[in-house]
Protein backbone atom coordinates (compact mmCIF):
# COMPACT_ATOMS: atom_id res chain seq x y z
CA UNK A 1 0.00 0.00 0.00
CA UNK A 2 1.55 2.90 -1.14
CA UNK A 3 2.22 5.54 1.69
CA UNK A 4 1.71 9.49 1.10
CA UNK A 5 3.00 11.54 4.43
CA UNK A 6 1.76 15.22 4.84
CA UNK A 7 4.11 16.79 6.04
CA UNK A 8 5.92 20.47 7.26
CA UNK A 9 6.89 21.31 10.33
CA UNK A 10 4.81 25.04 9.80
CA UNK A 11 1.59 25.04 11.81
CA UNK A 12 -1.45 26.14 8.53
CA UNK A 13 0.36 25.32 6.20
CA UNK A 14 -2.55 23.55 4.66
CA UNK A 15 -1.50 19.83 5.95
CA UNK A 16 -4.95 18.55 7.12
CA UNK A 17 -6.73 20.26 4.30
CA UNK A 18 -4.34 18.71 1.62
CA UNK A 19 -5.33 15.17 3.41
CA UNK A 20 -8.95 15.39 3.40
CA UNK A 21 -8.76 16.99 -0.35
CA UNK A 22 -6.63 14.22 -1.27
CA UNK A 23 -8.66 11.48 1.01
CA UNK A 24 -11.90 12.27 -0.59
CA UNK A 25 -10.63 12.64 -4.35
CA UNK A 26 -8.96 8.93 -4.66
CA UNK A 27 -11.86 7.85 -2.21
CA UNK A 28 -14.23 9.05 -5.39
CA UNK A 29 -11.95 7.49 -8.05
CA UNK A 30 -12.63 4.57 -6.22
CA UNK A 31 -9.46 3.37 -4.25
CA UNK A 32 -9.42 2.44 -0.53
CA UNK A 33 -7.86 5.06 1.24
CA UNK A 34 -6.76 4.62 5.02
CA UNK A 35 -6.12 8.10 6.60
CA UNK A 36 -4.00 8.39 9.74
CA UNK A 37 -4.75 11.52 12.12
CA UNK A 38 -1.21 12.17 13.97
CA UNK A 39 -2.07 15.66 14.18
CA UNK A 40 -3.27 15.64 17.54
CA UNK A 41 -2.56 18.05 20.79
CA UNK A 42 -4.39 16.14 24.02
CA UNK A 43 -7.64 17.57 24.71
CA UNK A 44 -8.44 18.99 21.63
CA UNK A 45 -10.27 17.94 18.83
CA UNK A 46 -8.12 17.84 15.58
CA UNK A 47 -8.88 18.81 12.25
CA UNK A 48 -9.42 15.18 10.62
CA UNK A 49 -12.12 14.73 13.65
CA UNK A 50 -13.88 18.27 13.32
CA UNK A 51 -14.28 17.11 9.65
CA UNK A 52 -15.28 13.56 10.73
CA UNK A 53 -17.47 15.06 12.43
CA UNK A 54 -19.58 17.42 10.72
CA UNK A 55 -20.49 15.06 8.19
CA UNK A 56 -20.68 11.29 6.99
CA UNK A 57 -17.08 9.77 6.28
CA UNK A 58 -16.85 9.07 2.41
CA UNK A 59 -17.66 5.91 0.99
CA UNK A 60 -14.15 3.49 0.87
CA UNK A 61 -12.16 6.00 3.75
CA UNK A 62 -10.69 4.14 6.80
CA UNK A 63 -9.74 6.83 9.75
CA UNK A 64 -7.98 6.04 12.36
CA UNK A 65 -7.63 9.11 14.66
CA UNK A 66 -4.38 10.49 16.90
CA UNK A 67 -2.46 7.88 15.88
CA UNK A 68 0.96 7.93 17.91
CA UNK A 69 4.51 8.11 17.23
CA UNK A 70 4.50 4.46 19.12
CA UNK A 71 1.83 2.92 16.99
CA UNK A 72 2.60 4.96 13.29
CA UNK A 73 5.00 2.45 12.00
CA UNK A 74 2.04 -0.37 12.90
CA UNK A 75 -0.70 1.97 11.45
CA UNK A 76 0.83 2.13 8.41
CA UNK A 77 2.05 -1.27 7.83
CA UNK A 78 -1.74 -2.76 9.06
CA UNK A 79 -3.79 -2.33 5.70
CA UNK A 80 -0.48 -3.19 3.39
CA UNK A 81 -2.42 -4.07 -0.34
CA UNK A 82 -1.00 -3.10 -3.43
CA UNK A 83 -3.72 -0.81 -5.38
CA UNK A 84 -4.88 1.60 -1.36
CA UNK A 85 -3.43 4.52 -0.15
CA UNK A 86 -2.13 5.29 3.33
CA UNK A 87 -2.52 9.16 3.86
CA UNK A 88 -0.24 10.27 7.34
CA UNK A 89 -1.81 13.64 8.03
CA UNK A 90 1.08 15.11 10.55
CA UNK A 91 1.07 17.74 13.24
CA UNK A 92 2.75 20.67 12.57
CA UNK A 93 6.14 19.93 14.69
CA UNK A 94 9.16 18.60 14.36
CA UNK A 95 8.53 15.48 16.05
CA UNK A 96 9.68 11.98 16.26
CA UNK A 97 6.20 11.11 14.89
CA UNK A 98 7.26 12.63 11.99
CA UNK A 99 10.57 11.23 11.32
CA UNK A 100 8.89 7.64 12.00
CA UNK A 101 6.20 8.37 9.41
CA UNK A 102 8.41 9.46 6.86
CA UNK A 103 11.12 6.70 7.12
CA UNK A 104 7.46 4.54 5.79
CA UNK A 105 6.48 7.07 3.05
CA UNK A 106 6.60 5.94 -0.77
CA UNK A 107 5.60 9.86 -1.20
CA UNK A 108 6.22 13.01 1.20
CA UNK A 109 4.04 15.76 0.37
CA UNK A 110 4.74 19.32 2.02
CA UNK A 111 2.28 21.80 1.39
CA UNK A 112 3.54 25.06 1.57
CA UNK A 113 1.70 28.91 1.36
CA UNK A 114 2.95 30.63 -1.04
CA UNK A 115 5.37 32.52 1.83
CA UNK A 116 8.76 32.88 2.52
CA UNK A 117 8.31 31.85 6.04
CA UNK A 118 6.23 28.75 4.87
CA UNK A 119 9.31 27.56 2.64
CA UNK A 120 12.13 28.21 4.83
CA UNK A 121 9.90 26.50 7.71
CA UNK A 122 8.67 23.83 4.96
CA UNK A 123 12.66 23.55 4.08
CA UNK A 124 13.13 21.90 7.44
CA UNK A 125 10.67 18.79 6.83
CA UNK A 126 12.96 18.53 3.06
CA UNK A 127 16.06 18.62 4.68
CA UNK A 128 14.78 15.35 7.63
CA UNK A 129 13.59 13.52 3.85
CA UNK A 130 17.08 13.96 2.96
CA UNK A 131 18.90 12.86 6.12
CA UNK A 132 16.47 9.93 6.33
CA UNK A 133 16.93 8.77 2.66
CA UNK A 134 20.84 8.86 4.13
CA UNK A 135 20.22 6.98 6.74
CA UNK A 136 17.73 4.08 5.27
CA UNK A 137 19.76 3.83 1.78
CA UNK A 138 17.26 4.18 0.06
CA UNK A 139 15.26 7.67 -1.81
CA UNK A 140 12.08 8.81 -0.51
CA UNK A 141 10.56 10.96 -3.27
CA UNK A 142 8.82 14.34 -2.01
CA UNK A 143 6.94 17.04 -3.39
CA UNK A 144 5.76 20.23 -2.57
CA UNK A 145 2.24 21.28 -2.75
CA UNK A 146 1.58 25.15 -2.92
CA UNK A 147 -1.92 25.85 -0.89
CA UNK A 148 -4.30 28.66 -0.71
CA UNK A 149 -2.76 30.26 -3.82
CA UNK A 150 -4.93 32.88 -5.67
CA UNK A 151 -6.22 32.44 -9.08
CA UNK A 152 -3.52 35.50 -10.20
CA UNK A 153 -0.38 34.58 -9.12
CA UNK A 154 1.75 37.04 -7.04
CA UNK A 155 5.30 38.16 -7.66
CA UNK A 156 5.93 36.28 -4.68
CA UNK A 157 4.48 33.20 -5.23
CA UNK A 158 6.23 33.29 -8.60
CA UNK A 159 9.55 34.49 -7.07
CA UNK A 160 9.38 31.28 -4.57
CA UNK A 161 8.01 29.04 -6.85
CA UNK A 162 11.23 30.14 -9.17
CA UNK A 163 13.33 29.31 -6.10
CA UNK A 164 12.26 26.12 -5.38
CA UNK A 165 12.72 24.91 -8.77
CA UNK A 166 16.08 25.90 -8.73
CA UNK A 167 16.60 24.01 -5.84
CA UNK A 168 15.58 20.73 -7.85
CA UNK A 169 12.73 20.85 -6.00
CA UNK A 170 8.81 19.34 -7.60
CA UNK A 171 6.17 21.20 -7.12
CA UNK A 172 2.81 19.34 -7.41
CA UNK A 173 0.65 21.05 -10.32
CA UNK A 174 -1.78 22.01 -10.16
CA UNK A 175 -1.80 23.94 -6.59
CA UNK A 176 -4.41 23.89 -3.79
CA UNK A 177 -6.37 27.06 -4.76
CA UNK A 178 -7.84 29.12 -2.17
CA UNK A 179 -11.53 28.28 -2.42
CA UNK A 180 -14.73 28.28 0.01
CA UNK A 181 -15.47 25.09 -0.51
CA UNK A 182 -11.73 23.46 1.13
CA UNK A 183 -12.38 25.51 3.77
CA UNK A 184 -16.41 24.40 4.11
CA UNK A 185 -14.92 20.32 4.08
CA UNK A 186 -14.57 21.44 7.99
CA UNK A 187 -18.06 22.70 8.16
CA UNK A 188 -19.99 20.22 6.52
CA UNK A 189 -17.85 16.85 6.69
CA UNK A 190 -18.17 14.21 3.95
CA UNK A 191 -16.37 15.52 0.27
CA UNK A 192 -16.87 18.12 -2.19
CA UNK A 193 -19.84 16.24 -3.88
CA UNK A 194 -22.08 15.87 -0.93
CA UNK A 195 -21.39 19.67 0.40
CA UNK A 196 -23.98 22.70 -0.60
CA UNK A 197 -22.42 24.58 -3.43
CA UNK A 198 -19.74 27.36 -1.81
CA UNK A 199 -18.35 30.15 -3.91
CA UNK A 200 -16.75 28.62 -7.76
CA UNK A 201 -17.70 25.31 -6.18
CA UNK A 202 -17.06 23.63 -9.82
CA UNK A 203 -13.75 24.99 -9.82
CA UNK A 204 -13.22 23.76 -6.41
CA UNK A 205 -14.20 19.93 -7.36
CA UNK A 206 -11.93 20.08 -10.68
CA UNK A 207 -8.77 22.09 -8.66
CA UNK A 208 -9.20 19.06 -6.19
CA UNK A 209 -9.63 16.03 -8.35
CA UNK A 210 -6.90 17.57 -11.18
CA UNK A 211 -4.55 17.56 -7.65
CA UNK A 212 -5.35 13.93 -6.59
CA UNK A 213 -4.99 12.85 -10.34
CA UNK A 214 -1.53 14.83 -10.07
CA UNK A 215 -0.14 12.98 -7.00
CA UNK A 216 -1.35 9.95 -8.11
CA UNK A 217 0.81 9.90 -11.51
CA UNK A 218 3.46 11.14 -9.29
CA UNK A 219 3.27 7.84 -7.31
CA UNK A 220 2.69 5.82 -9.64
CA UNK A 221 6.11 7.15 -11.55
CA UNK A 222 7.40 5.96 -8.51
CA UNK A 223 6.39 2.35 -8.40
CA UNK A 224 7.33 2.21 -12.24
CA UNK A 225 11.37 3.31 -11.42
CA UNK B 1 -5.78 8.04 -28.50
CA UNK B 2 -7.51 8.41 -25.05
CA UNK B 3 -5.40 9.75 -21.88
CA UNK B 4 -4.91 6.97 -19.57
CA UNK B 5 -6.37 7.97 -16.72
CA UNK B 6 -4.58 8.16 -13.23
CA UNK B 7 -7.26 5.66 -11.66
CA UNK B 8 -6.63 2.86 -14.14
CA UNK B 9 -3.28 2.90 -12.80
CA UNK B 10 -4.17 1.88 -9.27
CA UNK B 11 -2.55 -1.69 -10.21
CA UNK B 12 0.63 0.68 -10.10
CA UNK B 13 0.29 1.45 -6.98
CA UNK B 14 2.56 -0.43 -5.56
CA UNK B 15 4.80 -0.01 -2.14
CA UNK B 16 8.68 -0.47 -1.79
CA UNK B 17 9.50 -2.49 1.01
CA UNK B 18 10.70 -0.84 3.85
CA UNK B 19 12.65 -1.21 6.93
CA UNK B 20 11.01 -0.96 9.92
CA UNK B 21 13.25 -2.79 11.92
CA UNK B 22 13.88 -1.59 15.73
CA UNK B 23 17.81 -0.75 14.80
CA UNK B 24 16.76 1.36 11.70
CA UNK B 25 13.82 3.10 13.55
CA UNK B 26 16.94 3.84 16.57
CA UNK B 27 18.54 5.37 13.44
CA UNK B 28 16.07 7.18 12.36
CA UNK B 29 15.33 8.55 15.48
CA UNK B 30 19.19 9.91 15.91
CA UNK B 31 18.55 11.24 12.60
CA UNK B 32 15.37 12.96 13.87
CA UNK B 33 17.08 14.23 17.01
CA UNK B 34 19.97 15.24 14.70
CA UNK B 35 17.53 17.55 13.07
CA UNK B 36 16.12 18.99 15.95
CA UNK B 37 12.72 16.60 15.31
CA UNK B 38 12.59 16.04 18.83
CA UNK B 39 8.94 17.02 20.48
CA UNK B 40 7.70 13.69 21.65
CA UNK B 41 4.06 12.82 21.94
CA UNK B 42 2.20 13.44 24.18
CA UNK B 43 1.36 10.15 24.82
CA UNK B 44 4.48 8.66 25.86
CA UNK B 45 5.76 9.19 29.52
CA UNK B 46 9.57 10.70 30.03
CA UNK B 47 11.53 9.88 32.61
CA UNK B 48 11.22 12.31 35.41
CA UNK B 49 14.22 14.28 35.63
CA UNK B 50 16.26 14.37 38.60
CA UNK B 51 14.98 16.26 41.38
CA UNK B 52 12.08 17.21 39.35
CA UNK B 53 8.80 17.58 41.60
CA UNK B 54 7.70 14.69 42.91
CA UNK B 55 4.13 13.39 41.01
CA UNK B 56 1.72 13.38 43.71
CA UNK B 57 0.09 9.74 44.04
CA UNK B 58 -3.35 9.21 44.77
CA UNK B 59 -3.79 6.92 48.15
CA UNK B 60 -6.12 3.31 46.93
CA UNK B 61 -7.04 4.75 43.75
CA UNK B 62 -10.31 3.77 42.23
CA UNK B 63 -11.54 5.07 38.65
CA UNK B 64 -15.04 6.52 37.87
CA UNK B 65 -16.36 6.63 34.60
CA UNK B 66 -18.88 8.83 33.37
CA UNK B 67 -20.96 9.14 29.75
CA UNK B 68 -22.01 12.69 28.76
CA UNK B 69 -24.44 13.44 25.56
CA UNK B 70 -22.05 14.67 22.87
CA UNK B 71 -23.14 18.19 23.08
CA UNK B 72 -22.45 18.30 26.69
CA UNK B 73 -19.13 16.79 26.72
CA UNK B 74 -18.12 19.34 23.74
CA UNK B 75 -19.65 22.02 25.46
CA UNK B 76 -17.06 20.76 29.08
CA UNK B 77 -14.41 20.41 26.33
CA UNK B 78 -14.65 23.79 25.03
CA UNK B 79 -14.66 25.26 28.57
CA UNK B 80 -12.05 23.19 29.36
CA UNK B 81 -9.73 24.97 26.37
CA UNK B 82 -11.37 28.20 27.62
CA UNK B 83 -10.11 27.92 31.16
CA UNK B 84 -6.98 25.44 29.95
CA UNK B 85 -8.15 23.22 32.77
CA UNK B 86 -8.04 19.55 32.24
CA UNK B 87 -11.79 17.16 32.29
CA UNK B 88 -9.80 15.61 34.59
CA UNK B 89 -9.23 18.41 36.96
CA UNK B 90 -13.25 19.39 36.17
CA UNK B 91 -14.93 16.50 37.01
CA UNK B 92 -12.89 15.82 40.29
CA UNK B 93 -13.69 19.70 41.40
CA UNK B 94 -17.70 18.85 40.32
CA UNK B 95 -18.04 15.34 42.23
CA UNK B 96 -15.82 17.25 45.11
CA UNK B 97 -18.70 19.63 44.98
CA UNK B 98 -21.04 17.22 45.11
CA UNK B 99 -20.28 15.07 48.39
CA UNK B 100 -19.60 19.11 50.06
CA UNK B 101 -23.40 19.71 48.92
CA UNK B 102 -24.73 16.17 50.86
CA UNK B 103 -22.96 16.50 53.85
CA UNK B 104 -19.89 13.97 53.11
Amino acid sequence: MPTIVISSPKGGAGKSTAAVILGTELAAMGIEVTMLDCDFVTGRETALEVWAGAGDTPAGITLKHRVGEAEVIREIKAGEGDGKVVIVDLGGAASRLATRAISQADLVLVPMRPTSLDVKIGAAAIQMVAEEEETLGRSIPFVVALSATKAIKSKAQRGLTESLIAEGVEIIDPPLMERGAFAAFFEFGGDLRSMPPQGSHDAAVENARQFAEAVLQRLAREADE
Amino acid sequence: MTEKKPYQLAGLLKSKPKDSSPETMAQIDAAGDRMGFTVRDPAVAEKPKRGAPVRVTRQNPRRVSIELDGADYKRLQLLGVERDEKLQAMCEQAILDYLCKHGF
